[in-house]
């Protein structure tokens, strides 16, 4: 471990100056030098070169990066093949964006692939799909940033004449984003990069010395991730998270506007995956940065105008109801691809079902692109942004001097973790209020809908007691998750007895009897199938097929939804038993003296209250 | 990851020059390959210039073979390293023999490299002896370098008849023949009789060139500086073969 750990790559931006003309230099005659002094001062041998385009491949959240992999598609330029090659990040290399997991070595490799493909199941290399497959989950792989690089390698040879380190020398320019090549052409300048051969620890210590020092010591990120970061990315940052930092003294008002504003950044980011179908987890982000929006604004009360409060809450119930349909036939028709035994051995009577759900779907996506593109859903972003962004949009908002903070009225001035203590403090108690008196699923399925809201109501207030919400947090997803399983069963029981519906209606034969009219399984009758030609009666036989396994489906659906339920009503009573309610209000004492300046007693003080 | 041996109890019949090109040809092909020289010759190693020395000598890597990561060198190619010789392996027998498990010693080695290689390829000493029955119980294949003679065929006979013995018989065995002259009648006689007996024979051959000769002097595979070479090609088709062969 120790020897992989010292062989890691060693890269370095190539600064070849000390005294002289260097800097009036161009990249061609940079490159001379270089190779000069990796010939002549070092006594390399020349490995070859060549021009390179390579792009940056990850899902849009970066789950391949945040667990230490970098994934590149590659082409020697120029009418190269194309190649997809995993490795691991260099942990010794600076990253940026969020710390990464070190990668096991089991997973990298190459496979050779014309272009990126936007799911790994179809890749030749098994290791490296099913590597893949894992690592990726249910998102898309697209191509982050494209960039060229012009390389030449040297190597150093022992006394066999054995390659026993390598050096790659890269000039390498951005050349855009994977869909828009040369809008960006950007240098990103010349990197070395120092590569052990295995079992050769000493050689590559004393090389990686020798190009130090005449190549310059100041490491480098790799040149993808300069890249990605050099169009706007920052890789490992999930561009739907809601990491938004609140200053400990924030008000209400800029807190409101802060959280709304990374709303309105995560619809914004979401909006073309979503238009585009790349996966179905941008709908899904989509959605729940539509709920934190309509979360905040529940919040917003005394800060924001009491008509745009309910205006904008409107109009994002509005986009709720829009996608809600397809989001839940994604779900649906995701769960009909589970291994799960009772789905499995229906899989192939339920064909045409899945035709009617896949057609569903495509309509309702169709819905959300016809919505996007409509004056409606401009008028929800910009009233958003507005509100994210233009001060004057919050009511009390002093901006004589430009700065973020309340003037007016008293009840602004309060730090916002404060006045989300005493809102969500309430919340709590009428959730567990709810959940006492809860008796039918509806009750349930509004309990969720409550927890849910206060979840991403406290989650915004994350920087301000990290460690007490996200226990929080922790507690209300587990109970949303026991309450989210309850509601999947019902949702999917219902979808599945519509859906069913629909295709009895839709066939001819249903059309073409009174007595198949009044009944779609009647179509199935030895009386009805006695009535009908043969080619009618096969038609039938795979539609019955389909309506019997969608029967015995919406049955087993409803059968788990009253055990989720059962399991749910535990869950409830867990974070409605003493202890939790008592975690619960030491977190709102958190929230409240967040903003407090740090004075001994302070805590005991809140204590006694 | 797959464990090819490339295995004859027959010297000189092209073994060390099929493991190394064969390596070659799965490296090209994007497959991590790690090729363990087993002949104290080191005749692997010399084609990949590496020194045919282990540290701890044949008995360390029996005794402490978590260490074996350790002794792997790199070569002058990507994604392919070499677990070189030693002339203790002279005595591997020995060292074998006194182990616990003394015929699974090898495929627990084998097994600790599962994470880092697509494709273990064993050059074997040309012998029939303790040593082979390990390579024989870690091979998911052995892979069998015949000259198109009537002695070969006697070798292949005596290694059915060893495998059936020590109940390994079930290891699939792919032959192939090597050192193909075809201008001798008897090469051609020999070929169609054995693809005409078994299904187990290869039609992919590995004729005798020059250029597999000057593997020697070149110390690298053949695909390197004659690429478009007889003999490159052949090994090209050689793999191509095997690997769907085994699928």
């Amino acid at each position: 471990m120790a020897e992989y750990a010292r062989m890691q790559p060693l890269l370095i931006a190539v600064t070849t100056g000390g005294a002289g003309d260097h800097h009036d230099r161009s990249p061609q005659d940079e490159l001379q030098v270089i190779r000069h002094r990796l010939s002549h001062e070092l006594g390399l041998s020349p490995d070859g070169e060549g021009h390179l385009e390579r792009a940056l491949v990850d899902t849009f959240d970066w789950r391949l990066y945040r667990r230490g992999f970098v994934l590149e598609h590659e082409r020697s330029l120029p009418g190269g093949a194309g190649c997809l090659r995993l490795s691991p990040l260099s942990l010794s290399a600076p990253v940026v964006g969020a710390p990464v997991v070190g990668a096991p070595p089991a997973a990298v490799g190459e496979a050779a692939v014309e272009s990126v493909p936007s799911r790994p199941e179809s890749l030749a290399n098994v290791r490296m799909r099913d590597a893949l497959c894992e690592l990726v989950g249910p998102r898309a792989l697209q191509p982050i940033v494209t960039v060229s690089s012009r390389w030449f390698r040297f190597r150093l040879l022992d006394d066999e004449a054995k390659t026993v380190g390598r050096v790659t020398v890269s000039d390498d320019v951005v050349l855009g984003t994977a869909g828009n090549l040369g809008s960006g052409r950007q240098a990103l300048g010349i990197t070395a990069q120092v590569t052990a051969v295995r079992g050769y620890p000493a050689h590559y210590e004393r090389l990686a010395a020798s190009i130090v020092g005449a190549l310059g010591d100041q490491q480098a990120i790799p040149a993808l991730l300069r890249a990605a970061a050099a169009i706007g990315r920052e890789p490992g940052r999930d561009p739907s998270a809601f990491d938004v930092h609140l200053p400990a003294d924030a008000t209400a008002p800029l807190a409101i506007r802060l959280l709304l504003r990374r709303v309105s950044e995560v619809l914004a980011a979401n909006e073309p995956g979503v238009r585009q179908g790349l996966d179905d987890e941008f709908l899904h982000d989509y959605r729940v940065a539509m709920r934190r929006g309509r979360a905040v604004i529940h919040l917003a009360a005394g800060v924001l105008d009491k008509a745009d409060r309910r205006g904008l809450d409107e109009e994002l119930r509005w986009l709720g109801g829009l996608t809600g349909a397809a989001r839940d036939l994604d779900v649906l028709l995701v769960d009909l691809e589970t291994d799960d035994p009772v789905v499995a051995s229906r899989r192939a009577d339920l064909a045409p079902l899945v035709q009617q759900l896949k057609q569903w779907r495509n309509e309702a996506r169709e819905a959300i692109d016809a919505a996007f593109d409509g004056e409606r859903h401009r008028a929800l972003l910009l009233a958003l942004g507005r509100l994210a962004e233009d001060p004057g949009g919050l009511s009390g908002l002093d901006t004589t001097d430009g700065a973020d903070r309340l003037g007016g009225n008293a009840k602004t001035q309060t730090p916002a973790g404060a006045k989300a203590a005493e809102h969500l403090r309430d919340v709590h108690r009428s959730l567990c209020r709810k959940g006492r008196s809860a008796g039918c699923p509806e009750d349930w399925h509004d309990l969720r809908k409550v927890a849910k809201r206060l979840r991403y109501q406290l989650d915004g207030f994350r920087s301000l007691a990290p460690e007490p919400v996200d226990q929080a947090l922790d507690t209300l997803r587990e109970l949303q998750t026991a309450l989210g399983e309850a509601q999947d069963r019902a949702a999917h029981a219902e979808l599945l007895h519509q859906a069913g519906l629909a295709l009895a209606r839709s066939t001819p034969l249903a059309r073409s009897t009174p007595l198949a009219r009044s009944t779609p399984l009647a179509r199935s009758t030895p009386l009805a199938r006695s009535t009908q030609s043969a080619r009618s009666t096969q038609i039938d036989d795979g539609i019955a097929r389909a309506l019997l396994a969608t029967g015995a489906l919406v049955e087993w659906h409803r059968v788990r939804g009253e055990v989720a339920l059962a399991a749910a009503v535990k869950t409830f009573r867990r974070f409605d038993s003493r202890g939790s309610r008592r975690r619960f209000e030491r977190l709102w004492d958190a929230l409240q003296s967040a903003a407090d300046p740090v004075v001994p007693g302070n805590s005991a003080d809140v204590d006694d209250r | 990851m797959k464990v090819l041996a490339v295995y004859n109890a027959k010297g000189g019949v092209g073994k060390t020059s099929t493991v190394v090109n064969l390596a070659f040809e799965a490296t090209r092909r994007q497959c991590r390959t790690l090729v363990w020289d087993l002949d104290p010759q080191g005749a692997a190693s010399f084609y990949f210039r590496v020194a045919p020395k282990l540290e701890g000598g044949a008995k360390g890597l029996i005794r402490q073979r978590d260490r074996v990561v350790d002794h792997i060198k790199g070569t002058d190619f990507d994604n392919l390293d070499l677990l070189p010789a030693d002339f203790s392996l002279r005595n591997f027998d020995l060292h074998l023999d006194r182990a616990k498990g003394r015929t699974t010693r090898v495929a627990k080695v084998t097994q600790l490299l599962a994470d880092d290689y697509d494709l273990i390829l064993m050059d074997c000493p040309p012998q029939v002896s303790l040593a082979s029955e390990n390579v024989f119980a870690a091979a998911d294949c052995l892979v069998v370098p015949l000259i198109p003679t009537t002695l070969s065929l006697r070798t292949l006979e005596q290694l059915d008849d060893f495998r059936t013995r020590t109940k390994q018989a079930d290891v699939p065995l792919r032959c192939f023949f090597s050192m193909v002259d075809g201008r001798k009648r008897l090469h051609a006689e020999v070929m169609q009789q054995l693809w005409a007996e078994r299904s187990d024979v290869l039609r992919s051959a590995i004729p005798a060139a020059t250029e597999i000769e000057q593997m020697g002097l070149r110390r690298s595979p053949v695909g390197i500086w004659a690429p478009a070479s007889i003999a490159a090609r052949a090994y090209s088709d050689l793999w191509e073969e095997l690997t769907s062969s085994l699928r």
